[in-house]
């Protein structure tokens, strides 16, 4: 699936404009391929992934998914979209903090209508491989931030998806953790062929992209 | 879906019943009350149908009111054509016949044998008649023709309570029962058109309808036309009609007759009114029932209202995971729908034993309503909990709208 980003503009507030922004640019990306957006606090990566996800409006321009431009999509459009096409962890993470990880993990699967075969082996899997299989059966409000973190991470590896979209993943990750987790989301989306798109304050040497953008 | 538990478990996060216990009593309360005024009215209607143990029809006796212009033959009293067809054809009216009254001269001779005493009694008599189906009598001995000289007549009721409990005690007269008043022969002389009979009155029973001294029609038509003045027989003759009135519309007749300034028995003209009464507190308990139920279901609105705002995060982490919200909306009408069909079944058990209980008590007093509730009342009750679970789904569904779709600016 193809994302292609029309001159679209933030409203909601001044933009630096730079040679390699998605702000102000016409740019397409394809899937599989790894994009990088580095930003400072405040210059719009999260208002980008709203966008991307479908929680603002407040843009001008235009974004399509395969050629289906986002501005007209209904409800259950975006419902559809956010189920099979794209998979997202969010900068505040959106984990159910009465529900156990593995509740949370299955949840978000079931919405999906992921494969569930081996789901338990696969979510053990990769849990232990984050370091966090002691926490599956606890409840999420009762973890540190860089554990809920991994959970999300965990979370939007096991979902259909196209595209794998990341806000701050790493933000409470040490780097030995934030590198196993990098890993992992590249072969789950190798395995997949799908495109990501991480959006980070930090560089992160380790996150080798096809494309990186300054925002 | 595996996981249902869990989003019932993120969707009730925020639930907190007792916040909603009062607006599900005055919903059980308002739903009663809708149910008992729609069974009241069937009831009622069942009472004043023509079934067996019902009110039935009401019987009017209709005349014009006199007054100083009529004492003065400035104005008649009689009924014109135009006016008896439209009594006759008048919605309220079942059944309708004009009275005929005599056109020649009666009297009636009655000698008692009592002991020591013996007394003559003679009176002049009016007689009258009307059709068959308005007589409240057995009608086998209600018959006459030309070749008897016997003719059966009905007295009011009212004579013979007179008789016995203001003139017989008052001459010191023996009472008579109304089986030993048919027993005594008397002697009705007809006399006019220069010709004069006289026949055998046969006293067939009592009625408690018609105050009046009545004989067949066929006879009195007989008379009349046998033994009639011209003069008299040449006039509009009508004075009093009696008519079958549908029990519910008592109240709709009273106000034609009163238009047309038309007199009848004012105890009936009472029911009327009690009958119109009880309508307008039927009507008045159905309104209190459904503004009691629609507070209830705004009660039950703003409470998913609240519980949406609170719940907002975690609708809006579903939506974002890409649950339907078509399916929010089914699981927020699913629980409404848990909290109304209990309501609705046990407001619908309290009318089955009301009515059971009702219909035991009125059978007691020779009154006859079903002991099980009416369709009607269970459609009614559908009916409004559809209208108001619309409202619901409406209002929800745009609620939750609101929250799918992208927002224009940062929360």
């Amino acid at each position: 699936m193809k994302i292609a980003f029309k001159n679209i503009t933030p409203l909601s507030f001044e933009y630096n404009q730079k040679e390699d922004s998605i702000w102000g640019f016409n740019n397409t990306l394809e899937s599989p391929g790894v994009y990088k957006v580095i930003a400072s606090s405040g210059s719009g990566k999260s208002t980008l992934i709203s966008i991307l996800s479908g929680l603002r409006s407040d843009y001008a321009g235009h974004i399509e998914f395969d050629q289906k431009s986002i501005t007209d999509f209904a409800p259950k459009d975006w419902s559809a979209l956010r189920s099979q096409k794209i998979s997202l962890v969010y900068q505040d993470l959106r984990l159910f903090p009465n529900l156990t990880v593995r509740e949370n993990i299955i949840l978000s699967q079931d919405i999906t209508g992921a494969d569930s075969n081996n789901v338990m082996s696969e979510l053990e899997g990769f849990a232990k491989e984050m370091n966090i299989s002691t926490q599956l059966d606890k409840l999420v409000k009762h973890l540190s931030f860089g554990q809920m973190q991994r959970v999300a991470i965990i979370r939007a590896m096991m979902r259909n998806y196209e595209w794998l979209i990341l806000d701050e993943p790493f933000s409470h990750l040490d780097l030995t953790n934030a590198t196993i987790a990098w890993e992992l989301i590249t072969q789950q989306a190798k395995k997949r062929s799908a495109g990501i798109i991480i959006a980070c304050l930090d560089p992160y040497e380790f996150i080798k992209a096809d494309k990186i953008f300054h925002l | 879906m595996r996981s249902n538990k869990q989003i019932q478990k993120i969707l009730s996060s925020n639930h907190k019943p007792f916040q909603i216990g009062l607006a599900i009593i005055g919903c059980l309360i308002g739903f009663f009350l809708i149910l008992v005024s729609v069974q009241s009215i069937l009831n009622f209607k069942y009472l004043f149908s023509d079934s067996k143990q019902g009110i039935g029809s009401q019987y009017m006796v209709i005349n014009k009111k006199v007054n100083l212009f009529s004492t003065l033959n400035i104005s008649k009293t009689t009924f014109t054509k135009k006016e008896i067809e439209e009594i006759s054809s008048h919605p309220s009216i079942q059944k309708f016949s004009a009275f005929e009254g005599n056109k020649f001269e009666a009297e009636a001779y009655l000698e008692m044998n009592e002991g020591p005493r013996q007394a003559r009694l003679r009176t002049e008599l009016f007689l009258e008649s009307v059709d068959d189906e308005f007589i409240d009598i057995e009608l086998d001995k209600w018959k006459w023709d030309s070749t008897t000289n016997e003719i059966p007549v009905i007295l009011p009721t009212d004579f013979i309570n007179l008789y016995n409990f203001t003139y017989a005690p008052s001459r010191g007269l023996p009472q008579i029962s109304k089986n030993t008043v048919k027993l005594f022969g008397f002697s009705i002389t007809i006399r006019g058109n220069n010709k004069e009979t006289t026949y055998k009155g046969n006293i067939i029973g009592f009625s408690d309808r018609i105050s009046s001294m009545l004989v067949p029609k066929r006879f009195l038509d007989f008379a009349n036309n046998k033994y009639g003045y011209p003069n008299l027989n040449s006039e509009n003759s009508t004075y009093r009609i009696i008519t079958a009135v549908k029990p519910n519309e008592l109240s709709n007749f009273q106000a034609f007759l009163l238009e047309n300034n038309y007199e009848t028995n004012q105890e009936l003209l009472r029911n009327g009114k009690f009958v119109g009464l009880m309508y307008l507190f039927i009507t008045v308990i159905f309104i209190i029932g459904l503004i009691i139920t629609i507070n209830a279901f705004t009660g039950f609105i703003l409470y998913f209202h609240l519980l949406i705002y609170r719940s907002r995060n975690e609708i809006d982490s579903l939506l974002r995971l890409g649950y339907s919200h078509t399916k929010l909306v089914r699981n927020y009408l699913s629980r409404i729908a848990l909290i109304i069909l209990p309501l609705v079944v046990l407001a619908l058990g309290g009318l089955v034993l009301s009515q059971y209980y009702l219909a035991n008590l009125l059978f007691k007093y020779n009154f006859e309503i079903p002991r099980s509730i009416h369709l009607y009342s269970v459609l009614a009750m559908l009916g409004v909990t559809a209208i108001l679970v619309c409202i619901f789904f409406v209002q929800i569904r745009s609620e939750l709208f609101k929250i799918a779709l992208p927002r224009k600016e940062k929360d």
